[in-house]
Protein backbone atom coordinates (compact mmCIF):
# COMPACT_ATOMS: atom_id res chain seq x y z
CA UNK A 1 0.00 0.00 0.00
CA UNK A 2 1.37 3.54 -0.73
CA UNK A 3 1.21 5.86 2.38
CA UNK A 4 2.58 9.00 1.79
CA UNK A 5 2.64 10.23 5.49
CA UNK A 6 0.92 8.71 8.31
CA UNK A 7 0.41 10.58 10.94
CA UNK A 8 -1.33 9.12 13.84
CA UNK A 9 -3.72 11.57 16.01
CA UNK A 10 -4.72 9.53 18.74
CA UNK A 11 -7.82 9.96 20.46
CA UNK A 12 -11.53 8.80 21.19
CA UNK A 13 -13.46 7.71 18.08
CA UNK A 14 -16.81 8.68 18.77
CA UNK A 15 -18.29 7.83 15.44
CA UNK A 16 -20.30 4.70 16.89
CA UNK A 17 -23.96 4.72 17.93
CA UNK A 18 -25.14 3.68 21.60
CA UNK A 19 -26.01 0.58 19.87
CA UNK A 20 -23.10 0.24 18.11
CA UNK A 21 -20.37 -2.54 19.74
CA UNK A 22 -17.51 -1.11 21.56
CA UNK A 23 -14.11 -0.67 20.32
CA UNK A 24 -11.32 -2.48 22.29
CA UNK A 25 -9.31 0.52 22.14
CA UNK A 26 -9.75 3.84 20.65
CA UNK A 27 -9.47 4.16 16.78
CA UNK A 28 -6.59 6.66 15.30
CA UNK A 29 -7.98 9.51 13.31
CA UNK A 30 -5.47 8.77 9.98
CA UNK A 31 -4.06 11.61 7.92
CA UNK A 32 -3.12 9.50 4.77
CA UNK A 33 -3.59 10.25 1.25
CA UNK A 34 -7.34 8.64 0.76
CA UNK A 35 -7.82 5.19 -0.84
CA UNK A 36 -10.64 3.24 -1.47
CA UNK A 37 -7.84 0.33 -1.10
CA UNK A 38 -7.16 1.96 2.10
CA UNK A 39 -5.83 -0.95 4.93
CA UNK A 40 -6.23 -0.19 8.14
CA UNK A 41 -3.72 -1.65 10.06
CA UNK A 42 -2.94 -1.82 14.11
CA UNK A 43 0.33 -3.22 16.08
CA UNK A 44 -0.14 -6.43 17.78
CA UNK A 45 1.11 -5.77 21.03
CA UNK A 46 -1.59 -2.44 20.97
CA UNK A 47 -3.85 -5.55 20.68
CA UNK A 48 -2.53 -8.29 22.64
CA UNK A 49 -5.36 -8.41 25.22
CA UNK A 50 -8.19 -8.51 22.78
CA UNK A 51 -10.11 -10.91 21.12
CA UNK A 52 -10.68 -11.65 17.30
CA UNK A 53 -14.00 -10.16 17.33
CA UNK A 54 -12.76 -7.21 19.11
CA UNK A 55 -9.54 -6.82 17.04
CA UNK A 56 -11.19 -7.35 13.40
CA UNK A 57 -13.96 -4.33 14.96
CA UNK A 58 -10.73 -2.40 15.93
CA UNK A 59 -9.74 -2.01 12.22
CA UNK A 60 -12.92 -2.26 10.83
CA UNK A 61 -13.68 1.19 12.79
CA UNK A 62 -10.68 2.33 11.37
CA UNK A 63 -11.17 1.16 7.99
CA UNK A 64 -14.81 3.32 8.41
CA UNK A 65 -13.09 6.11 9.26
CA UNK A 66 -10.65 6.62 7.19
CA UNK A 67 -13.56 7.52 4.84
CA UNK A 68 -14.22 10.37 6.44
CA UNK A 69 -11.54 12.42 5.61
CA UNK A 70 -12.61 15.45 3.64
CA UNK A 71 -9.77 13.99 1.41
CA UNK A 72 -12.14 11.13 0.46
CA UNK A 73 -13.79 11.86 -2.96
CA UNK A 74 -17.58 12.92 -2.48
CA UNK A 75 -18.60 9.33 -3.81
CA UNK A 76 -16.71 7.67 -1.14
CA UNK A 77 -17.20 10.03 1.95
CA UNK A 78 -18.57 9.26 5.24
CA UNK A 79 -20.45 11.76 7.18
CA UNK A 80 -20.70 9.04 10.13
CA UNK A 81 -20.89 5.36 10.44
CA UNK A 82 -22.15 2.56 12.95
CA UNK A 83 -21.01 -0.80 13.63
CA UNK A 84 -23.40 -2.97 14.70
CA UNK A 85 -22.43 -6.24 15.26
CA UNK A 86 -18.99 -8.34 14.16
CA UNK A 87 -19.76 -12.10 13.73
CA UNK A 88 -16.49 -15.10 13.28
CA UNK A 89 -19.50 -17.21 11.16
CA UNK A 90 -17.61 -20.43 11.70
CA UNK A 91 -18.82 -21.86 8.09
CA UNK A 92 -15.75 -19.39 6.54
CA UNK A 93 -13.41 -21.00 7.84
CA UNK A 94 -12.60 -22.53 4.21
CA UNK A 95 -12.64 -18.92 2.73
CA UNK A 96 -10.38 -17.54 5.11
CA UNK A 97 -7.96 -20.48 4.23
CA UNK A 98 -8.67 -19.23 0.05
CA UNK A 99 -7.71 -15.52 1.26
CA UNK A 100 -4.91 -16.21 3.18
CA UNK A 101 -6.31 -14.60 6.13
CA UNK A 102 -6.32 -15.56 9.43
CA UNK A 103 -9.74 -15.34 10.06
CA UNK A 104 -13.13 -14.01 8.40
CA UNK A 105 -15.72 -11.55 10.07
CA UNK A 106 -18.72 -10.66 9.26
CA UNK A 107 -19.70 -7.03 9.80
CA UNK A 108 -22.89 -5.52 10.16
CA UNK A 109 -22.93 -1.98 10.05
CA UNK A 110 -24.80 1.61 8.86
CA UNK A 111 -22.97 4.55 6.95
CA UNK A 112 -23.71 7.92 6.17
CA UNK A 113 -22.25 9.14 3.25
CA UNK A 114 -22.11 13.06 2.40
CA UNK A 115 -24.47 12.08 -0.78
CA UNK A 116 -27.27 9.16 -1.08
CA UNK A 117 -27.24 9.18 -5.06
CA UNK A 118 -24.31 7.68 -6.96
CA UNK A 119 -22.54 7.01 -3.11
CA UNK A 120 -19.94 3.88 -3.05
CA UNK A 121 -21.36 3.32 0.13
CA UNK A 122 -25.37 2.01 -1.97
CA UNK A 123 -23.51 -0.68 -3.74
CA UNK A 124 -23.85 -3.93 -2.50
CA UNK A 125 -25.91 -3.95 0.06
CA UNK A 126 -28.00 -1.81 2.68
CA UNK A 127 -31.35 -0.07 3.06
CA UNK A 128 -31.49 3.83 2.65
CA UNK A 129 -33.51 5.83 5.00
CA UNK A 130 -35.01 9.10 4.50
CA UNK A 131 -32.44 10.36 6.84
CA UNK A 132 -29.60 9.48 4.54
CA UNK A 133 -28.54 6.45 6.33
CA UNK A 134 -27.36 3.11 4.49
CA UNK A 135 -28.35 0.94 7.17
CA UNK A 136 -28.07 -2.73 7.65
CA UNK A 137 -24.89 -3.02 5.46
CA UNK A 138 -22.71 -6.49 5.67
CA UNK A 139 -19.19 -7.06 4.55
CA UNK A 140 -16.80 -9.96 5.12
CA UNK A 141 -13.24 -9.02 5.95
CA UNK A 142 -10.36 -11.17 6.65
CA UNK A 143 -7.66 -10.10 9.83
CA UNK A 144 -4.12 -11.49 8.58
CA UNK A 145 -1.38 -10.33 11.53
CA UNK A 146 2.17 -10.52 9.36
CA UNK A 147 5.71 -9.08 11.05
CA UNK A 148 3.84 -7.79 13.82
CA UNK A 149 1.23 -6.22 12.17
CA UNK A 150 -2.81 -7.11 12.18
CA UNK A 151 -3.97 -6.01 8.40
CA UNK A 152 -7.80 -6.08 7.73
CA UNK A 153 -8.94 -7.44 4.26
CA UNK A 154 -11.82 -6.03 2.95
CA UNK A 155 -12.92 -9.42 1.10
CA UNK A 156 -16.50 -8.51 -0.23
CA UNK A 157 -20.29 -8.69 0.25
CA UNK A 158 -20.65 -13.05 -0.15
CA UNK A 159 -18.72 -15.57 -0.04
CA UNK B 1 -58.71 0.66 -15.16
CA UNK B 2 -58.59 -1.77 -17.92
CA UNK B 3 -59.69 -0.50 -21.38
CA UNK B 4 -60.00 -3.41 -23.49
CA UNK B 5 -59.34 -3.73 -26.91
CA UNK B 6 -61.11 -5.63 -29.82
CA UNK B 7 -59.71 -8.46 -31.59
CA UNK B 8 -58.20 -8.69 -34.42
CA UNK B 9 -60.67 -10.43 -37.68
CA UNK B 10 -57.26 -12.51 -39.03
CA UNK B 11 -54.74 -14.55 -37.21
CA UNK B 12 -51.37 -13.93 -38.58
CA UNK B 13 -50.97 -16.71 -41.38
CA UNK B 14 -48.15 -18.00 -39.55
CA UNK B 15 -49.17 -18.76 -36.40
CA UNK B 16 -52.34 -19.94 -37.91
CA UNK B 17 -52.25 -23.96 -37.58
CA UNK B 18 -51.21 -23.80 -34.71
CA UNK B 19 -53.93 -21.37 -33.08
CA UNK B 20 -56.53 -23.07 -35.33
CA UNK B 21 -55.83 -26.33 -33.53
CA UNK B 22 -55.75 -24.77 -29.63
CA UNK B 23 -58.91 -22.64 -30.43
CA UNK B 24 -60.11 -26.03 -31.00
CA UNK B 25 -58.43 -27.08 -27.97
CA UNK B 26 -60.24 -24.16 -26.26
CA UNK B 27 -63.48 -23.69 -27.87
CA UNK B 28 -64.88 -27.02 -28.09
CA UNK B 29 -66.99 -28.63 -25.09
CA UNK B 30 -67.33 -25.20 -23.79
CA UNK B 31 -69.78 -26.15 -20.77
CA UNK B 32 -70.08 -25.22 -17.78
CA UNK B 33 -69.82 -27.20 -14.76
CA UNK B 34 -71.89 -28.95 -13.01
CA UNK B 35 -70.87 -27.84 -9.68
CA UNK B 36 -71.01 -24.23 -10.84
CA UNK B 37 -74.86 -24.74 -11.07
CA UNK B 38 -74.92 -25.75 -8.51
CA UNK B 39 -74.39 -21.92 -6.97
CA UNK B 40 -77.16 -20.48 -9.25
CA UNK B 41 -79.55 -22.95 -8.20
CA UNK B 42 -78.94 -21.78 -4.54
CA UNK B 43 -79.74 -18.14 -5.70
CA UNK B 44 -83.27 -19.19 -6.12
CA UNK B 45 -83.11 -19.66 -1.97
CA UNK B 46 -85.04 -16.68 -0.76
CA UNK B 47 -83.73 -17.61 2.39
CA UNK B 48 -80.27 -16.19 1.20
CA UNK B 49 -79.36 -12.85 1.81
CA UNK B 50 -78.40 -10.90 -0.90
CA UNK B 51 -74.96 -10.63 -0.19
CA UNK B 52 -74.89 -14.02 0.11
CA UNK B 53 -76.24 -14.46 -3.42
CA UNK B 54 -73.90 -11.42 -4.67
CA UNK B 55 -71.26 -13.94 -3.51
CA UNK B 56 -72.36 -17.18 -4.85
CA UNK B 57 -72.61 -15.43 -8.14
CA UNK B 58 -68.75 -13.92 -8.04
CA UNK B 59 -67.48 -17.40 -6.62
CA UNK B 60 -69.45 -19.05 -9.76
CA UNK B 61 -67.73 -16.51 -11.88
CA UNK B 62 -63.70 -17.19 -10.74
CA UNK B 63 -64.67 -21.35 -10.16
CA UNK B 64 -65.08 -21.21 -13.97
CA UNK B 65 -62.24 -19.07 -15.00
CA UNK B 66 -60.01 -21.30 -12.54
CA UNK B 67 -61.26 -24.90 -13.75
CA UNK B 68 -61.09 -23.47 -17.28
CA UNK B 69 -56.65 -23.22 -16.85
CA UNK B 70 -57.56 -26.72 -14.90
CA UNK B 71 -58.92 -28.23 -17.95
CA UNK B 72 -57.49 -26.31 -20.24
CA UNK B 73 -61.37 -25.60 -21.79
CA UNK B 74 -62.74 -22.38 -21.79
CA UNK B 75 -65.89 -22.53 -19.22
CA UNK B 76 -68.76 -20.22 -20.60
CA UNK B 77 -69.66 -18.17 -17.54
CA UNK B 78 -72.47 -15.94 -19.71
CA UNK B 79 -75.37 -17.18 -18.05
CA UNK B 80 -73.63 -15.26 -14.81
CA UNK B 81 -74.04 -12.17 -17.22
CA UNK B 82 -76.78 -9.63 -16.93
CA UNK B 83 -75.55 -8.81 -20.72
CA UNK B 84 -73.47 -10.86 -22.84
CA UNK B 85 -72.37 -8.16 -25.40
CA UNK B 86 -70.58 -5.65 -23.27
CA UNK B 87 -67.38 -4.92 -24.23
CA UNK B 88 -65.64 -6.26 -21.03
CA UNK B 89 -67.25 -9.63 -21.72
CA UNK B 90 -65.74 -9.94 -25.12
CA UNK B 91 -62.34 -8.74 -23.85
CA UNK B 92 -62.42 -10.97 -20.69
CA UNK B 93 -63.27 -14.03 -23.07
CA UNK B 94 -60.15 -12.78 -24.73
CA UNK B 95 -58.28 -12.38 -21.79
CA UNK B 96 -59.06 -16.50 -21.02
CA UNK B 97 -58.18 -17.65 -24.59
CA UNK B 98 -55.19 -16.09 -24.32
CA UNK B 99 -54.55 -17.49 -20.94
CA UNK B 100 -55.66 -21.64 -22.08
CA UNK B 101 -53.37 -20.90 -25.22
CA UNK B 102 -50.06 -20.02 -23.17
CA UNK B 103 -50.99 -22.63 -20.68
CA UNK B 104 -51.26 -24.65 -23.42
CA UNK B 105 -47.87 -24.00 -25.22
CA UNK B 106 -46.22 -23.93 -21.38
CA UNK B 107 -47.68 -27.19 -19.94
CA UNK B 108 -49.12 -24.07 -17.44
CA UNK B 109 -52.67 -25.93 -16.82
CA UNK B 110 -53.58 -25.66 -13.01
CA UNK B 111 -52.87 -29.04 -11.50
CA UNK B 112 -54.73 -28.17 -8.54
CA UNK B 113 -55.77 -24.93 -7.23
CA UNK B 114 -57.30 -22.83 -4.08
CA UNK B 115 -58.60 -19.32 -4.86
CA UNK B 116 -59.63 -16.83 -2.20
CA UNK B 117 -62.12 -14.22 -2.79
CA UNK B 118 -61.50 -11.44 0.34
CA UNK B 119 -64.38 -9.00 0.10
CA UNK B 120 -63.68 -5.69 1.20
CA UNK B 121 -67.39 -4.12 0.93
CA UNK B 122 -70.77 -5.23 -1.07
CA UNK B 123 -72.65 -2.10 -1.40
CA UNK B 124 -76.39 -2.71 -2.76
CA UNK B 125 -78.91 0.16 -3.61
CA UNK B 126 -81.78 0.48 -5.84
CA UNK B 127 -81.21 -3.38 -7.21
CA UNK B 128 -77.78 -2.77 -8.25
CA UNK B 129 -74.26 -4.11 -6.16
CA UNK B 130 -71.00 -2.50 -6.05
CA UNK B 131 -68.35 -5.28 -4.64
CA UNK B 132 -64.98 -4.90 -3.95
CA UNK B 133 -62.86 -7.83 -3.50
CA UNK B 134 -59.36 -9.10 -3.52
CA UNK B 135 -58.40 -12.27 -5.71
CA UNK B 136 -55.78 -14.47 -4.24
CA UNK B 137 -54.44 -17.92 -5.13
CA UNK B 138 -51.80 -20.85 -5.02
CA UNK B 139 -51.91 -22.83 -7.31
CA UNK B 140 -49.74 -25.59 -8.66
CA UNK B 141 -48.63 -25.38 -12.79
CA UNK B 142 -48.08 -28.93 -14.40
CA UNK B 143 -44.76 -27.87 -15.47
CA UNK B 144 -43.82 -26.47 -12.22
CA UNK B 145 -44.96 -29.24 -9.91
CA UNK B 146 -44.79 -29.51 -7.16
CA UNK B 147 -43.74 -25.85 -6.88
CA UNK B 148 -46.48 -23.87 -5.71
CA UNK B 149 -47.33 -20.73 -6.93
CA UNK B 150 -49.02 -17.83 -5.11
CA UNK B 151 -51.01 -14.46 -6.36
CA UNK B 152 -52.47 -12.07 -4.00
CA UNK B 153 -54.27 -9.09 -3.51
CA UNK B 154 -55.49 -8.86 -7.01
CA UNK B 155 -58.26 -5.82 -6.50
CA UNK B 156 -61.60 -6.57 -8.98
CA UNK B 157 -64.54 -3.97 -8.94
CA UNK B 158 -67.42 -5.70 -9.52
CA UNK B 159 -70.89 -4.66 -9.92
CA UNK B 160 -74.25 -6.53 -10.19
CA UNK B 161 -77.76 -5.91 -11.37
CA UNK B 162 -80.81 -7.70 -9.70
CA UNK B 163 -82.83 -10.25 -11.99
CA UNK B 164 -86.15 -11.53 -10.50
CA UNK B 165 -84.01 -13.03 -7.99
CA UNK B 166 -80.90 -13.37 -9.41
CA UNK B 167 -78.14 -11.49 -9.49
CA UNK B 168 -76.05 -10.86 -12.96
CA UNK B 169 -72.95 -9.48 -13.22
CA UNK B 170 -72.72 -6.27 -14.76
CA UNK B 171 -68.57 -5.81 -14.97
CA UNK B 172 -65.40 -6.68 -13.66
CA UNK B 173 -62.99 -4.23 -13.80
CA UNK B 174 -59.46 -5.46 -12.69
CA UNK B 175 -55.82 -5.06 -13.77
CA UNK B 176 -53.05 -7.56 -14.10
CA UNK B 177 -50.22 -8.04 -16.25
CA UNK B 178 -52.13 -9.29 -19.08
CA UNK B 179 -55.07 -7.00 -19.02
CA UNK B 180 -52.55 -4.02 -19.07
CA UNK B 181 -50.94 -5.75 -22.14
CA UNK B 182 -54.51 -6.34 -23.91
CA UNK B 183 -54.76 -2.57 -22.95
CA UNK B 184 -51.84 -2.05 -26.04
CA UNK B 185 -52.58 -5.11 -27.89
CA UNK B 186 -55.15 -7.01 -29.42
CA UNK B 187 -55.08 -10.97 -28.87
CA UNK B 188 -53.73 -12.34 -31.93
CA UNK B 189 -51.13 -10.15 -31.60
CA UNK B 190 -50.12 -11.33 -28.35
CA UNK B 191 -50.94 -14.71 -29.13
CA UNK B 192 -48.37 -14.36 -31.72
CA UNK B 193 -45.60 -12.73 -29.57
CA UNK B 194 -46.12 -15.68 -27.31
CA UNK B 195 -45.47 -18.49 -30.01
CA UNK B 196 -42.62 -16.28 -30.88
CA UNK B 197 -41.18 -16.32 -27.23
CA UNK B 198 -42.35 -20.25 -27.25
CA UNK B 199 -39.80 -20.58 -30.39
CA UNK B 200 -36.99 -18.04 -29.16
CA UNK B 201 -37.10 -20.46 -25.44
CA UNK B 202 -36.86 -23.46 -27.56
CA UNK B 203 -34.30 -22.50 -29.54
CA UNK B 204 -32.33 -21.46 -26.36
CA UNK B 205 -33.04 -25.01 -24.75
CA UNK B 206 -31.91 -26.58 -28.11
CA UNK B 207 -28.58 -24.95 -27.97
CA UNK B 208 -25.41 -26.24 -25.75
CA UNK B 209 -25.26 -23.84 -23.57
CA UNK B 210 -28.45 -25.06 -21.93
CA UNK B 211 -28.46 -28.78 -20.39
CA UNK B 212 -31.66 -28.80 -19.05
CA UNK B 213 -34.29 -29.80 -21.17
CA UNK B 214 -37.26 -28.48 -18.64
CA UNK B 215 -39.42 -25.88 -20.01
CA UNK B 216 -40.92 -25.03 -16.67
CA UNK B 217 -39.70 -22.10 -15.47
CA UNK B 218 -41.20 -20.65 -18.81
CA UNK B 219 -43.92 -19.37 -16.64
CA UNK B 220 -47.08 -16.93 -17.56
CA UNK B 221 -45.36 -13.64 -17.30
CA UNK B 222 -42.64 -14.93 -19.63
CA UNK B 223 -44.56 -16.34 -22.19
CA UNK B 224 -46.39 -12.82 -22.41
CA UNK B 225 -43.31 -10.39 -22.75
CA UNK B 226 -42.79 -8.16 -25.01
CA UNK B 227 -39.28 -9.09 -25.16
CA UNK B 228 -37.14 -12.10 -24.63
CA UNK B 229 -34.77 -11.60 -22.20
CA UNK B 230 -31.02 -12.93 -24.37
CA UNK B 231 -29.76 -15.70 -21.64
CA UNK B 232 -27.35 -16.56 -23.83
CA UNK B 233 -25.79 -12.59 -23.96
CA UNK B 234 -26.15 -12.52 -20.32
CA UNK B 235 -24.72 -15.59 -19.41
CA UNK B 236 -21.66 -14.62 -21.55
CA UNK B 237 -20.58 -11.37 -20.27
CA UNK B 238 -20.71 -12.94 -16.74
CA UNK B 239 -18.89 -15.63 -17.74
CA UNK B 240 -16.30 -13.20 -19.40
CA UNK B 241 -15.89 -10.92 -16.66
CA UNK B 242 -16.92 -13.30 -13.55
CA UNK B 243 -13.16 -12.67 -12.46
CA UNK B 244 -12.04 -8.97 -14.00
CA UNK B 245 -13.58 -5.76 -13.92
CA UNK B 246 -15.15 -4.23 -17.25
CA UNK B 247 -13.67 -0.73 -16.50
CA UNK B 248 -13.20 0.88 -19.68
CA UNK B 249 -17.27 0.73 -19.57
CA UNK B 250 -18.18 0.37 -16.05
CA UNK B 251 -17.28 1.87 -12.65
CA UNK B 252 -16.12 -0.83 -10.40
CA UNK B 253 -17.86 -0.89 -6.52
CA UNK B 254 -15.09 -2.32 -4.95
CA UNK B 255 -15.95 -4.70 -2.51
CA UNK B 256 -18.84 -4.09 -3.44
CA UNK B 257 -19.94 -4.76 -6.89
CA UNK B 258 -21.93 -7.78 -6.71
CA UNK B 259 -25.27 -6.18 -8.08
CA UNK B 260 -23.56 -3.34 -10.43
CA UNK B 261 -22.12 -6.89 -11.63
CA UNK B 262 -24.94 -8.62 -12.47
CA UNK B 263 -26.70 -5.55 -13.44
CA UNK B 264 -24.62 -5.48 -16.12
CA UNK B 265 -24.95 -8.89 -17.30
CA UNK B 266 -28.50 -8.42 -17.19
CA UNK B 267 -28.41 -5.27 -19.56
CA UNK B 268 -26.75 -7.41 -22.19
CA UNK B 269 -29.94 -9.76 -22.16
CA UNK B 270 -31.83 -6.99 -22.56
CA UNK B 271 -29.98 -5.92 -26.14
CA UNK B 272 -28.42 -2.81 -23.95
CA UNK B 273 -32.36 -1.26 -22.50
CA UNK B 274 -32.35 0.64 -19.56
CA UNK B 275 -34.73 2.62 -17.82
CA UNK B 276 -34.93 5.99 -18.81
CA UNK B 277 -32.62 7.79 -15.76
CA UNK B 278 -35.16 9.92 -13.77
CA UNK B 279 -35.45 8.40 -10.73
CA UNK B 280 -32.25 7.25 -9.03
CA UNK B 281 -34.03 5.38 -6.15
CA UNK B 282 -36.24 3.19 -8.33
CA UNK B 283 -35.30 3.26 -12.12
CA UNK B 284 -32.53 0.66 -12.89
CA UNK B 285 -29.91 2.52 -15.09
CA UNK B 286 -26.28 2.77 -15.50
CA UNK B 287 -25.52 6.54 -15.70
CA UNK B 288 -22.46 6.63 -18.25
CA UNK B 289 -21.06 9.79 -17.97
CA UNK B 290 -21.17 9.55 -13.77
CA UNK B 291 -20.05 6.32 -14.04
CA UNK B 292 -22.71 5.10 -11.42
CA UNK B 293 -25.57 2.99 -11.17
CA UNK B 294 -29.02 4.09 -10.17
CA UNK B 295 -30.14 2.35 -6.28
CA UNK B 296 -31.48 -0.86 -8.11
CA UNK B 297 -28.57 -0.90 -10.16
CA UNK B 298 -26.19 -1.46 -7.78
CA UNK B 299 -28.10 -2.44 -4.59
CA UNK B 300 -29.49 -6.14 -3.67
CA UNK B 301 -32.49 -4.58 -2.27
CA UNK B 302 -32.89 -2.19 -5.44
CA UNK B 303 -32.63 -4.83 -7.81
CA UNK B 304 -35.30 -7.48 -6.83
CA UNK B 305 -37.40 -4.78 -5.72
CA UNK B 306 -37.10 -3.38 -9.55
CA UNK B 307 -37.32 -6.40 -11.35
CA UNK B 308 -40.41 -7.41 -9.26
CA UNK B 309 -42.16 -4.61 -9.40
CA UNK B 310 -41.32 -3.77 -12.99
CA UNK B 311 -44.76 -4.95 -14.37
CA UNK B 312 -47.09 -2.14 -12.76
CA UNK B 313 -43.81 0.47 -13.06
CA UNK B 314 -43.66 0.22 -16.26
CA UNK B 315 -40.06 0.71 -16.28
CA UNK B 316 -37.94 0.42 -19.48
CA UNK B 317 -35.75 -3.07 -18.40
CA UNK B 318 -35.58 -5.95 -16.91
CA UNK B 319 -38.36 -8.00 -15.33
CA UNK B 320 -38.95 -10.86 -12.82
CA UNK B 321 -40.81 -13.26 -10.55
CA UNK B 322 -40.09 -14.55 -7.74
CA UNK B 323 -39.89 -18.12 -7.47
CA UNK B 324 -40.71 -20.58 -4.38
CA UNK B 325 -37.77 -22.84 -4.79
CA UNK B 326 -34.69 -23.17 -6.86
CA UNK B 327 -36.02 -26.09 -9.18
CA UNK B 328 -37.35 -23.81 -11.88
CA UNK B 329 -34.04 -21.48 -12.24
CA UNK B 330 -32.77 -21.58 -15.36
CA UNK B 331 -29.08 -19.76 -16.63
CA UNK B 332 -29.40 -15.88 -16.25
CA UNK B 333 -31.61 -15.56 -13.28
CA UNK B 334 -30.66 -14.35 -10.31
CA UNK B 335 -29.91 -15.73 -6.67
CA UNK B 336 -29.60 -13.49 -3.78
CA UNK B 337 -28.53 -14.80 -0.37
CA UNK B 338 -29.55 -13.44 3.07
CA UNK B 339 -27.98 -12.84 6.76
CA UNK B 340 -29.86 -12.82 9.75
CA UNK B 341 -32.30 -10.37 8.00
CA UNK B 342 -29.94 -8.96 5.83
CA UNK B 343 -30.23 -9.62 1.70
CA UNK B 344 -26.54 -9.00 1.23
CA UNK B 345 -25.00 -10.47 -2.21
CA UNK B 346 -26.03 -11.23 -5.38
CA UNK B 347 -25.01 -13.83 -7.69
CA UNK B 348 -26.03 -14.94 -11.47
CA UNK B 349 -26.91 -18.24 -12.50
CA UNK B 350 -24.64 -19.53 -15.45
CA UNK B 351 -24.71 -23.43 -16.02
CA UNK B 352 -27.47 -25.66 -15.22
CA UNK B 353 -25.47 -28.77 -15.46
CA UNK B 354 -28.85 -31.13 -15.48
CA UNK B 355 -32.71 -31.30 -14.90
CA UNK B 356 -32.24 -32.66 -10.91
CA UNK B 357 -34.01 -29.84 -8.70
CA UNK B 358 -30.26 -29.69 -6.47
CA UNK B 359 -28.12 -27.00 -5.47
CA UNK B 360 -25.40 -29.20 -6.98
CA UNK B 361 -27.34 -28.51 -10.43
CA UNK B 362 -27.02 -24.73 -10.87
CA UNK B 363 -23.27 -22.97 -11.34
CA UNK B 364 -23.11 -19.35 -10.80
CA UNK B 365 -20.89 -16.40 -11.55
CA UNK B 366 -20.92 -13.30 -8.84
CA UNK B 367 -18.08 -10.37 -8.03
CA UNK B 368 -16.94 -10.08 -4.61
CA UNK B 369 -15.60 -12.60 -4.41
CA UNK B 370 -15.00 -13.47 -7.83
CA UNK B 371 -16.60 -16.57 -8.42
CA UNK B 372 -16.70 -18.54 -12.03
CA UNK B 373 -18.80 -21.50 -12.45
CA UNK B 374 -18.89 -22.15 -8.60
CA UNK B 375 -22.02 -24.69 -7.76
CA UNK B 376 -24.56 -23.25 -5.91
CA UNK B 377 -24.61 -25.81 -2.90
CA UNK B 378 -21.28 -23.56 -1.86
CA UNK B 379 -23.69 -21.12 -0.76
CA UNK B 380 -25.90 -23.83 0.93
CA UNK B 381 -25.55 -22.58 4.27
CA UNK B 382 -27.74 -19.42 3.45
CA UNK B 383 -31.32 -18.62 2.60
CA UNK B 384 -31.69 -17.76 -0.76
CA UNK B 385 -34.56 -15.96 -3.19
CA UNK B 386 -34.76 -16.80 -6.60
CA UNK B 387 -35.47 -14.30 -9.41
CA UNK B 388 -36.63 -15.38 -12.66
CA UNK B 389 -35.68 -12.92 -15.06
CA UNK B 390 -38.75 -13.01 -17.52
CA UNK B 391 -38.14 -10.71 -20.31
CA UNK B 392 -37.81 -7.09 -21.07
CA UNK B 393 -39.70 -3.77 -20.88
CA UNK B 394 -38.55 -0.98 -23.79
Amino acid sequence: MKFISLILVVFAVSACSPTAISSPVSSPTLTVQWSIEYIATASVDALKQQSPKEIASYLFDQWLNHSKASEAPLRYRLEDYQIREVELPENLEALAKEQSVDFVAAVTFSVKPTQVPYSYWVAGNGTVTEEGWIKNKFLLVGVVEKDVIYKLSVIGTGP
Amino acid sequence: MFKRTRPMKFMRSSSAVLLTFLSLLISVNATPLATVEASTVSQTKAQLADEEKIKNVINAYFKLRYEGQKLLKAQDFSYLLADKNRNWVQAEKDKREIELYVASAYNLNYMSYQYTLDYESIQISLGQATVHLREGHEVVFAALAPEVSRMANLEHIITLTQTKNDWKILDDEYQDELTRLMAEKNKDVIIEQVRLNYAADAQQVRSSVFHSHNLARLAYQRALTSHSYNRIAAIQYADYWATKRNVTTYHNETNNDCTNYVSQALYEGTSHTMSTPDNYMTKWYYDFPSHSGSYPWVNVDGLRSFLLNNYSNGGRGPKGINLQSMCSLQPGDVVQLRNGSIWFHTVIIVVKLNSSCSEASFLYDAHDVDRFHYPLSYLSSYTKRYTAVVGWND
